[in-house]
C-alpha cells in the first residue's frame, strides 16, 4: 500500500469557512476517502477554529492551511510597513494552523499572490528571508514545518522554479522550511516533471497535485505518470494533496485572485472521489517495490 | 472531387520581432528584418507602433528588400480595453485598434493577431455580459475597415492571468460566429494553450476552419523542444487538419525586451541571452516538426488541404 496521506483542498467543496460550511466540507472530504483536508487561510477572519476543530477531530482528518499574502501585507515589499503587515499574517496563520491541529503551514508565504508589476528587488528578498527564518524558529518550538510552494510568473515574482525555492531555503537556512511542488505550476515554469522533484528530494515536503487548467485530473494533458514516478524514485512519503477550482465554488476572497473564470466541473464530491481513485491508482502502480 | 496532391509542408514560418527588439526605431527595424531573413524565416510579426511617429516607409522597403512578410500584432493595455463598460476607455482601445489597421496598411501586412478584443492583464472580476457586448460591437466596427483594406483580424486567447474573455479555442470560436465579420480568425498560442486546453491538438481541432495563425511557444516561453509542450501532438493535428497558416515562434527575454514589457508579461527569469542562436534554432525546429508531421501523415489529410489567402 502506499504509505503516502491524500489530501483536498477545501474549495472542492466549499468556497466559505462559516461553521456549516466546514463541517459540510469536512465531512465530504471523509467521504471521499481522504486523509487530510487543506485549508486556505485567506478567509481567516470568518473562521470558527474550535469549531473547525471539533470537526475535523470528529472526522479523524489531518489539517493542513495554507495561504498567500497580499499586496498590503507582503514580506517581500522593501517597505518595512507593508513587510510587518505580512509578517503579522504569518504569524497569526502558523498560529491558527497549530489551533486547528495541524502541523504544516504552506503557500506563497513569502509574497502576495497575484501579478506583480516589477521584478523582485534585493531588498525585497532579504525581509523574505529574515522574516521566514524567524517564522520558521517559531514553528519549530510548536514542531511543525513551512512549506514554500512554488508558483507560476502570475502568481509570485520570488520564486518560480523548484530550483529558485531551493535557493531560497538554503539562504533561510533552517531545517524546517521544506519545499512544495504543484503540477500546476510546474506545467508553466519547469523543463518537465521530473527534474524538479528529483532536485529537491528529500528536502520535498508536500505535493500539491492539479491538472493543467486546474479540472479534473486526466482531462487535461500533463504527464502524471512521470510526475508519480519520479515521486516514487525519491521515496517521497509525505503528503500529496488534490486541488482544483471551477467557477462553480466560488471564494469570495480566492476566486478572483486565482482568475477561476471557467466552469470545469460543477459536482464537488464527485470530482473528489475520482480524484482520490487517480492519485490512489498512480501510487499503488509506482509503489517503488521494482 | 479530387484532393490537392500536397507534397511537403507550405506553411509560412515566422518569428517575433521580440526576439531581437524592444523598440521598432530605424536601427531596429533593420536589425530585426535583416536577422530574421538571414536565420531563415519567411515572415516577421511586428507589435504596432503609433503610425504618426514610425517610419512605415522604411519598414516596407527593408521587407521587400529582404523578402519578408509580414504580420501585426497588438495587445490592449488596461488604459485601452474595449472589454469594459467604460465609454471613454473603450474609446481609446478602438482608436487603438484603427490605429493598428492604419499601420499594417502602410507596411503592407494583411493580418493584425493578439489581443485585440481585452486588455492583456490579470482581471479582478470575471467579464461582464455588457463588457463582452462592448468588445463585440467595437471589434464588428474595426473588422469592416480592415476588411476594406484587406486586413484580417486574429483573436488570440490566453491564459487566464491575462483576460477573463477568451481562454480556450471553443470560446474564442463563440466568440467570433457572434461577431459575424469573415475576416476575424482564431489565433492559437501554444503557451496559453499549454494552460487551458485538454492539450494542443485538440485546441486545433476546435479551432477547425477559423483558424489563421498559430503561435509556437514552449511552455516557459524559452528555447523550443526544452519544456514539456507535446510538440508532435500540435503539429500531427495541423496536418491533419489541413492548415496552411503561419507558424510564428515567440520568446521573450529581458536582455532584449523593455522593463515595461517584462513587467507586463511576468518575465522574471532570462531563459536566454542569445537571439541568433535562439532564432536558427526555433527555425529549424519548426521546419523538422513539420516536416516530421507531414510524413507521418502523408495522404491522411482529415479534409481538403486548403490553402488560407
Amino acid at each position: 500500500m502506499a504509505i503516502n496521506k491524500l489530501g483536498v483542498h477545501a474549495l472542492v467543496f466549499s468556497g466559505g469557512t462559516t461553521p456549516d460550511e466546514v463541517e459540510y466540507t469536512v465531512g465530504e472530504a471523509k467521504k471521499a476517502g481522504y486523509d487530510i483536508l487543506e485549508m486556505s487561510l485567506h478567509d481567516a477572519v470568518n473562521l470558527d477554529v474550535a469549531s473547525a476543530k471539533a470537526a475535523l477531530d470528529a472526522a479523524g482528518l489531518d489539517i493542513v492551511c495554507s495561504r498567500g499574502l497580499a499586496f498590503d501585507a507582503d514580506v517581500s515589499s522593501s517597505d518595512p510597513a507593508t513587510v510587518a503587515r505580512g509578517a503579522k499574517l504569518l504569524q497569526d496563520s502558523l498560529q491558527i494552523t497549530a489551533d486547528l491541529g495541524g502541523t504544516h503551514f504552506t503557500g506563497a508565504l513569502y509574497s502576495a499572490l497575484g501579478k506583480y508589476g516589477q521584478p523582485l528587488s534585493s531588498a525585497g528578498r532579504a525581509n523574505v528571508v529574515s522574516v521566514l527564518q524567524d517564522l520558521a524558529q517559531e514553528a519549530q518550538t510548536k514542531g511543525m514545518t513551512l512549506g514554500l510552494e512554488v508558483c507560476n510568473r502570475y502568481e509570485t515574482n520570488v520564486i518560480n522554479t523548484a530550483s529558485q525555492a531551493l535557493t531560497l531555503a538554503d539562504d533561510i537556512g533552517e531545517d524546517n522550511v521544506l519545499i512544495h511542488l504543484d503540477s500546476y505550476h510546474m506545467n508553466i515554469e519547469e523543463d518537465d516533471f521530473v527534474r524538479p522533484i528529483l532536485l529537491a528530494g528529500d528536502r520535498l515536503g508536500y505535493i500539491h497535485v492539479g491538472e493543467n487548467h486546474r479540472g479534473y485530473l486526466g482531462s487535461g494533458h500533463l504527464d502524471f505518470t512521470s510526475f508519480f514516478h519520479a515521486l516514487a524514485q525519491i521515496g517521497y512519503a509525505g503528503a500529496i494533496t488534490f486541488e482544483s477550482f471551477s467557477s462553480a465554488v466560488v471564494s469570495p476572497t480566492l476566486s478572483n485572485d486565482l482568475a477561476i473564470w471557467r466552469n470545469l466541473w460543477n459536482d464537488g464530491p464527485a470530482l473528489a472521489r475520482h480524484a482520490h481513485a487517480y492519485m490512489s491508482n498512480m501510487l499503488e502502480a509506482n509503489r517503488g517495490d521494482l | 472531387m479530387s484532393r490537392p496532391e500536397q507534397q511537403a509542408p507550405v506553411n509560412p514560418v515566422g518569428i517575433h520581432a521580440g526576439v531581437w527588439v524592444g523598440d521598432w526605431s530605424p536601427a531596429s527595424a533593420e536589425y530585426a528584418i535583416r536577422e530574421s531573413a538571414q536565420a531563415g524565416f519567411d515572415l516577421i510579426e511586428i507589435p504596432v507602433r503609433d503610425p504618426r511617429t514610425t517610419d512605415l516607409p522604411l519598414t516596407r522597403r527593408l521587407l521587400a528588400e529582404h523578402g519578408l512578410d509580414a504580420v501585426v500584432s497588438l495587445a490592449l493595455g488596461a488604459d485601452f480595453d474595449i472589454n469594459t463598460e467604460d465609454a471613454t476607455v473603450s474609446a481609446r482601445g478602438e482608436q487603438l485598434l484603427e490605429d493598428a489597421v492604419t499601420f499594417a496598411r502602410e507596411i503592407g501586412a494583411t493580418y493584425i493577431g493578439g489581443v485585440l478584443y481585452s486588455k492583456m492583464a490579470k482581471y479582478s472580476s470575471p467579464a461582464t455580459t455588457a463588457s463582452r457586448d462592448n468588445s463585440l460591437a467595437v471589434l464588428r466596427r474595426v473588422a469592416a475597415q480592415a476588411d476594406d483594406h484587406g486586413i484580417r483580424l486574429g483573436m488570440e486567447y490566453v491564459n487566464r492571468y491575462e483576460s477573463n474573455l477568451l481562454n480556450t479555442a471553443v470560446q474564442t470560436v463563440d466568440f467570433i460566429r457572434e461577431l459575424g465579420a469573415d475576416n476575424v480568425l482564431l489565433h492559437i498560442d501554444t503557451f496559453h494553450a499549454n494552460l487551458e486546453e485538454a492539450d494542443q491538438a485538440s485546441a486545433v481541432r476546435d479551432a477547425g476552419d477559423l483558424l489563421g495563425y498559430i503561435h509556437a511557444a514552449e511552455n516557459h516561453r524559452g528555447y523550443l523542444g526544452s519544456g514539456s509542450i507535446d510538440w508532435s501532438n500540435l503539429f500531427r493535428q495541423l496536418v491533419l487538419s489541413g492548415y496552411t497558416g503561419p507558424i510564428t515562434f515567440e520568446s521573450f527575454s529581458s536582455d532584449v525586451v523593455t522593463q515595461e514589457t517584462a513587467d507586463d508579461i511576468g518575465l522574471w527569469r532570462n531563459l536566454w541571452n542569445d537571439p541568433a542562436d535562439l532564432a536558427r534554432s526555433a527555425n529549424l525546429f519548426l521546419r523538422s516538426n513539420l516536416d516530421v508531421a507531414f510524413r507521418a501523415h502523408a495522404g491522411a489529410s482529415a479534409r481538403p488541404l486548403v490553402s488560407t489567402p
